[in-house]
Order: structure tokens, then sequence, then C-alpha cells
């Protein structure tokens, strides 16, 4: 349940962007090339305002696809180990974040907020304010389920309404502090509009209450196997999905000095898995592609009781080969 | 009667494990029907489910050195021309034998030929080298026309948004190793992360790699999720070598590899 409902006019929506941008980063859906990603905006008008999703979601915000831990030099009496300077990561405000992936970061808080607590993460996290944007379309590859308009992981989340003004739901005290500095931009309605009907209606995954019972079941199912014969490969879904959270560890060094960074992997790569032994515990693209289904529809309801899929099919959209994970689910919760 | 479905059905009947050919897109929330997709008919219902026309176009070459998919033993691939000439290419570099494969290909508007033999390929492919689209074309010519500066600006930028999903690499009929030398540790040549200085790396060896082998698909920049026109490295190299050497790659299954090749009559010295 939303702490307050507002209103935001058209034009005070930009004077409050305008004012954000003097105290805040701000990153909001810009244009680039052919494509939409999650960038730094300078001015009202670098902020893209037709989109359904940028390409990457708004997971490279939080946790980006490459950022350094801690620094390192190698001395005669030992080694130096600097760690980042967490204080110093800027505050920063997230314009125009869709359901999807406003939700997407909050599952991805579950899993880095565990114990021991990712201190870069949370950091990050806390620094950040999240105004999501509702969605008013959908196209044929969201999934989400009807959730067009939920106000899951953001602070305050907006839907556009009949006169293009905006519903302002402000959901977290750090969005309500946000609401409070700019209280004269924002109007107490006399009236609330009717939310729904202007959020799009978007179909969802068949038998979702059953879905990790029956994943378990189908564990040692040839279907995966013959799902997987037209996967790559590659790690476009693993890399587009604001869950996927795995990463890998690599220490670069020059000289005597070096710093250790955490970069996206995916296990959909072969060498995922791969052991010094050289033996590979998920050798073929069945076992990858099972291990994917499994972790998002199986083991992560189990231990963090949340799907670890938002529907914002993004992976249906940037695969190479075209596989559409919903209709692959769906398939399997047929059987 | 379907000539495609009739074809296919005779091919598993005649041994053929698998039909690799394509299936319409799936329907989402707004009906409308994605692109097709690569689809695997292993069974004579499945065979109902192939299409083969204008909207297909995906190199299914990539199956043809994919472990799961040569396990199943015979396939049967549907080709469009480049897929023709990745497979003569894998031929030339002995990643298929005579025998592992053979197509369907589409003899015109409405019939479908089955090619069994690579001989018979490579006579399908004569005549029949279609040329780089014109926004290819277009782009490339943009490039070259650019000074040092500006094209290093380029693909500075290009790089520095690849996410390395591995995409190019993964959708390419002839990167097929086994361990890519881009995620091998021991040693390791290329720096894993997606900074610009490891994406930089990873996209010159790629096209270096490529250079010579490249049958300009494009299918690289098709899988490229962030829109970069990645093919484009792998497009000039081609047109550089076969300036240089004279030699196309994936026509002819006796040509060489002109950047693995040395030939004494060679016109560089600096090998000398």
């Amino acid at each position: 349940m939303p702490i307050l409902v507002k209103l935001l006019q058209r034009t005070s929506y930009n004077s409050l962007i305008e004012k954000l941008l003097d105290e805040f980063q701000v990153y909001a859906p810009v244009k680039k090339g052919k494509q939409v990603l999650y960038e730094r905006i300078r001015a009202v008008h670098d902020m893209e305002t037709d989109y359904l999703l940028p390409v990457l979601s708004a997971k490279s915000l939080v946790f980006p696809p490459v950022e350094t831990l801690f620094t390192f030099e190698r001395k005669k009496e030992g080694v130096d180990v600097l760690p980042v300077a967490v204080e110093n990561l800027p505050e920063r405000v997230l314009l125009g974040v869709r359901p999807c992936d406003a939700r997407g970061i909050a599952i991805l808080r579950q899993t880095f907020a565990q114990e021991p607590v990712d201190a870069i993460f949370e950091a990050r996290f806390n620094k950040t304010i999240l105004i999501g944007l509702s969605c008013a379309t959908a196209d044929e590859a969201c999934f989400c389920g009807n959730r067009a308009g939920d106000t899951t992981g953001s602070d305050i989340l907006l839907t556009q309404v009949s006169n293009g003004d905006y519903l302002a739901e402000i959901i977290t005290e750090k969005g309500q502090r946000l609401v409070e500095r700019h209280a004269d931009l924002f109007e107490t309605p006399t009236e609330l509009p009717d939310k729904a009907a202007f959020v799009a209606t978007v179909r969802g995954l068949d038998n979702v209450e059953n879905l990790p019972a029956l994943l378990k079941a189908a564990f040692d199912s040839k279907v995966f196997d013959q799902q997987s014969l037209a996967c790559i490969g590659c790690g476009t879904c693993t890399y587009v999905c604001p869950v996927c959270s795995c990463f890998d560890m690599q220490d670069e060094t020059q000289g005597s000095k070096g710093r250790r960074v955490r970069c996206w992997d995916s296990c959909g790569f072969s060498c995922f898995t791969v052991h010094t032994s050289g033996h590979n515990p998920r050798e073929t693209q069945g076992q990858r592609w099972r291990q994917r289904v499994m972790h998002k529809f199986s083991y992560l309801p189990e231990s963090n009781h949340t799907f670890g899929c938002v529907g914002c099919g993004r992976c249906i959209r940037s695969c190479p080969v075209k596989l559409d994970i919903s209709q692959l689910i769906n398939q399997i919760a047929h059987v | 009667m379907n000539t495609l479905h009739t074809l296919s059905r005779q091919q598993l009947e005649l041994g053929a494990q698998v039909i690799i050919g394509y299936t319409p897109g799936s329907n989402g929330t707004s009906g409308t029907s994605r692109p097709p997709k690569p689809f695997f008919a292993q069974s004579p219902e499945e065979v109902e489910q192939l299409i083969f026309d204008d909207t297909c176009h995906y190199n299914l070459a990539v199956y043809l050195t994919k472990k799961e998919v040569t396990a199943l033993g015979k396939r049967v691939l549907f080709a469009t021309l480049p897929t023709l000439r990745s497979i003569i290419r894998l031929a030339v570099e002995h990643q298929v034998n005579e025998g592992d494969v053979a197509v369907i290909v589409r003899a015109n508007d409405t019939e479908y030929a089955l090619l069994n033999t690579l001989a018979e390929m490579e006579t399908f492919l004569n005549g029949r080298t279609p040329a780089m689209s014109q926004e290819d074309r277009e782009q490339l010519d943009a490039l070259l026309a650019m000074n040092q500066e500006e094209r290093w600006a380029f693909w500075k930028e290009a790089f520095e948004t690849c996410i390395r999903c591995y995409a190019c690499r993964q959708a390419c009929p002839l990167c097929y190793c086994a361990t890519c030398a881009a995620t091998a540790n021991q040693p390791q040549w290329i720096p894993v992360a997606q900074h610009a200085l490891g994406n930089t790396e990873w996209h010159l060896m790629r096209a270096m790699h490529l250079a010579g082998r490249c049958i300009t698909c494009g299918q690289c920049g098709e899988a490229c999720p962030m829109g970069l026109p990645v093919h484009l490295l792998a497009f000039y190299l081609a047109e550089t070598v076969q300036h240089e050497y004279g030699a196309a790659s994936g026509l002819t299954l006796t040509e060489t590899t002109p950047m693995s090749v040395y030939k004494p009559e060679d016109t560089t010295n600096f090998i000398r």
C-alpha cells in the first residue's frame, strides 16, 4: 500500500526532473542509436519518452556489468588492499523505470542483502531513489501477468492518467522524503483516478502456483534437452535479464598494482561450471538450460519466496534464435 | 502435398535423425506473430510444423558443430545461400564430412530441392553469390570514408557498449572452437571483464580469426542484443582478403585459407 497518493502535472514532472538534476545523478531511458538504454541524463530533453523497455534492464544500474571490488598493491612489506570507498558512491535517482525492472531490483536486493551482505550493492541501493513508470502498453514478448502498474521496488510509482498528468504513488520513506522536499510540485487529488484503466493488460505464465513442483518433477525429463537444441549458448538472455545475478571474479594487474573486479557471467556459457580438473558438471546445453529454468522457477521460490523472473520478456526479444521462455515454461507446465 | 514436408519426411525415413528448419515464431500478448525461429523436427508429426519461405534466413549451419546436435546423427538442414557457403567452408576446414549433412534448398519461389553431397551444394552456389545488403554496403562505405580518428571513435563507442554476451561468437557458423581464446584462462589472452579494453581486444581478435574465412552472412551483427554492427569488421576483412588474394570464402571445396597458407609466389615478402 502506498504511503501517500498525489498528482503530478506533466509540466511539474519536468520541473521535478530539473530540480533532481541539480541534486542527484539522474539516470533515465535514453535513445542511443537504434536502442534505448538507461543512461545518465544531464537535461530533461535527454530522456526518451517513447519506449517500452530499454534493451538492458535497470539491473545494470545497481549491479553493473563490471565493477571494482578493491584495489591492491604489492610492496616489500606485503600487499596493501584498498576497499572501494562506498561512501563516495553518488546519490542517484532512476527515472522512468518500468515496474518489471523495479521488481527485478527488489529481487536482486534479496540476493545481495543475504548474509554476508554485499556492502557495495547495499550502499549503491541505499543511495538510489527509484521513480517507476507504469506501462500503458505491452508488446508480444511481455508476460508480467498484469503487473504493469505494480509498485514493488519503486520508491515512487508514476502512472500517466487521462489528461497526461501522473498519478504518483509514494511507496517508501525514501520516496516520501523526496516528495516532501518538492511538495510544491505535487497536488493532493480531490478524486482518485482509476489507475487500472491506464495500465496495460499483460498475459502471464500458465499454472504459476504449481510451477516449482512441476519443475522439480521434470528434473530428469528430456524436455530440457529438446527445448535447448536450438540454444546457441550465448549469454544474451542472462545479461538482459533484470534478475540474473551470476558473476565472475577477475584480478586485473599491471606491474605491482591491480584490482579485483566482479563482472557478469552466464550459466548459458559452456565454461561456466568447468572445474579446475576439467570436469564439467553441466556438460550439455540441456543441463545449462535446466539450471536457468530451475533457478528462476524452482530454487528461488524455495529460498527467497519469489520467482527469479519478472516477465519483462527481454530474453525473448533479444534471443538470437528467438527462444521464448514463456512458451517453453508453459510447455513444461502442461506436461 | 507440400513438397517441403514430403522431402523432410522422406529424409527421416531414409535415416536422417533430425531436420533442422524453421517454424513460425510464438505469439504473445499483442497476438502478433514473432519472426520464424530454428526448429528441430525429429518425427513425421514435427515435420508438419516446418516452414521455409522468404522470412526464414537464420543461418542454421551454426548447428552443424554444436555437439548436442551432432550427437543426434545425420542432419538435414534447410539452407539459404549463406548457409550453403558456411557448409562449404566448414567442409574445407574439416568440420563437416561428406555424408554428415544434406540440405533442402529453395530452388525457386515454389519448389524445394534436396542436395545430398557437398559437390551438389558447391554446384548450386555457382553463380548465386549474393551481394552485401544495401544497408550494410552504405554503412561500411560510410566507415571507410571516415578518417582514422573518426573511425576509431565509432568503434570505441561500440566496444564500450558491448556487454560480452558472445552472441556474435555463438551465432557464427565459423566460430566453432571448443575453447575460445576469449574465455581461456591458462593463459588468459584477453581480459574477461566487460570493459572497453577487454571488449576491444575481443572484437579485434574475432575479426582477425575470421579474416579470409567469414562468408559474410552477417549473423553476428544480427545476433547482437546491443545492435552493434560487429559484422562490418568481418565484412571489411573479407573484402580486403578477397582484394589481396582473390579469394572469397565458402564457394569451392578446393579453396584454401589465405591467411594461414604460405605460398612461395606470395607477393608480400614480410615472411622471408
